[in-house]
């Protein structure tokens, strides 16, 4: 396993982390104010960090599979 | 309702403490990441110019191991009779395609470090521009998202302490009052004047010198006139208006969305007033929130359009 995968690791669980805390804050806000932050912030978390963690996924595959093919 | 504003202030606060907690995970993830990708390509960089030297130095042992052989294979003579005399040549010949595959070899030695530098390369400038969106995400939006939640957790805590105040003064005032009979809940005009008088007073109680009630200000009618309002409480730059509106009955009559759209124009016109503080925001204190979900949700997102907040009443 390759560095970069520990490191795609570590993004994974901080950001398991941090839905768990979004979902448990909805359960108690939840107001028109609520959805102007899930708008303006949130969505943004949701597209951008799982795309980065795939990307980043794909590049310890392809950095695994050059260590192993180049002498 | 205060129990629920609690909860809800409690978990803002958690929500920005991980906001901020993966801000910083974030950040040493992009870190660690470019430090792996940076060494990987210095290695591949490496590799390739190590094959490239090989692929050299094993061309010119090709080109030495020919010329012996052709050295080799002129060393041959005829005798007086003609017959001519091969030399043995089997060892140069035998050199020389050992050179050739330590050549091919390092041929293909250098073209898959050359096709494994092009793939990272790819790969790493596609992750990038997602790296590039993750750290802009973390650090200047996070920031954003998390002044965001501080304003939220202001407001919350300034109106929790106000709906307390106003609560505790409307109930010991009502039951004072009644006692003395005084005050006649059927008769909902006097009841609107006594719930306005006691969230006023509960307000100036909790925010002493801050809160002012029954401000006279100018305001502008969609006309261009000018005319006078009074508004209920002015708190800081924001206008505290107080209604004790039925908005389940306004909905049964249709008579919601105008009650709204008069609230809407109300306090439009006192924020922008030349006499409270420029960019003054503005809260509809109601007295209860409607029965009816999605009568309240439709209240809220219908004021919320035009950035005016909401803090029931009783719940």
């Amino acid at each position: 396993m390759s560095a970069l995968n520990t490191t795609q690791e570590q993004l994974h669980a901080a950001w398991q982390a941090l839905q768990h805390q979004w979902r448990a804050s909805c359960a108690l806000w939840d107001d028109p104010v609520s959805r102007r932050f899930e708008r303006e912030f949130w969505q943004d978390f949701e597209r951008v960090v799982p795309a980065t963690m795939n990307e980043m996924q794909k590049l310890a595959q392809v950095i695994a599979q050059a260590r192993r093919n180049v002498k | 309702m205060p129990v629920a504003r609690v909860q809800t202030i409690s978990t803002l606060g958690d929500l920005k403490s991980a906001l901020s907690r993966f801000g910083g995970q974030a950040q040493s993830v992009l870190l660690a990441a470019a430090m792996e990708i940076q060494r990987t390509l210095d290695w591949l960089q490496e590799r390739v110019a190590y094959w490239q030297c090989e692929v050299e130095h094993r061309q010119r042992e090709v080109e030495r191991a020919q010329a012996a052989l052709a050295v080799c294979e002129r060393s041959g003579y005829r005798d007086r009779d003609g017959h001519y005399y091969q030399p043995d040549c089997s060892a140069q010949r035998h050199a020389v395609a050992q050179a050739q595959a330590r050549l091919a070899e390092a041929k293909v030695e250098l073209a898959k470090a050359r096709y494994w530098l092009g793939q990272v390369q790819q790969a790493a400038a596609k992750y990038g521009l997602h790296a590039d969106r993750l750290k802009e995400l973390t650090t200047s939006r996070n920031e954003k998202a998390q002044a965001f939640l501080i304003n939220v957790l202001a407001e919350l805590e300034r109106y929790l302490a106000a709906e307390m105040a106003a609560g505790s003064a409307v109930v010991s005032g009502l039951v004072n009052r009644m006692a003395r009979g005084t005050v006649d809940l059927s008769r909902g005009a006097e009841w609107g004047k006594f719930a306005h008088g006691a969230y006023e007073e509960a307000l100036e109680e909790a925010f002493p010198g801050q809160a002012r009630s029954e401000v006279r200000v100018r305001v502008t009618l969609p006309d261009g006139t000018q005319k006078e309002g009074r508004v209920d409480s002015l708190l800081g730059g924001t206008v505290i208006d107080y209604k004790t509106h039925n908005l389940d009955q306004l909905n049964q009559d249709g008579r919601l969305q105008r009650a709204l759209d008069e609230i809407k124009s109300q306090v439009r016109a006192y924020c922008t007033s030349p006499d409270t503080p420029p960019g003054a925001t503005a809260v509809v204190l109601f007295e209860f929130p409607p029965a009816d979900p999605a009568c309240r949700q439709f209240v809220e997102e219908y004021l919320a359009a035009d950035n005016i907040q909401i803090s029931w009443g009783a719940e």
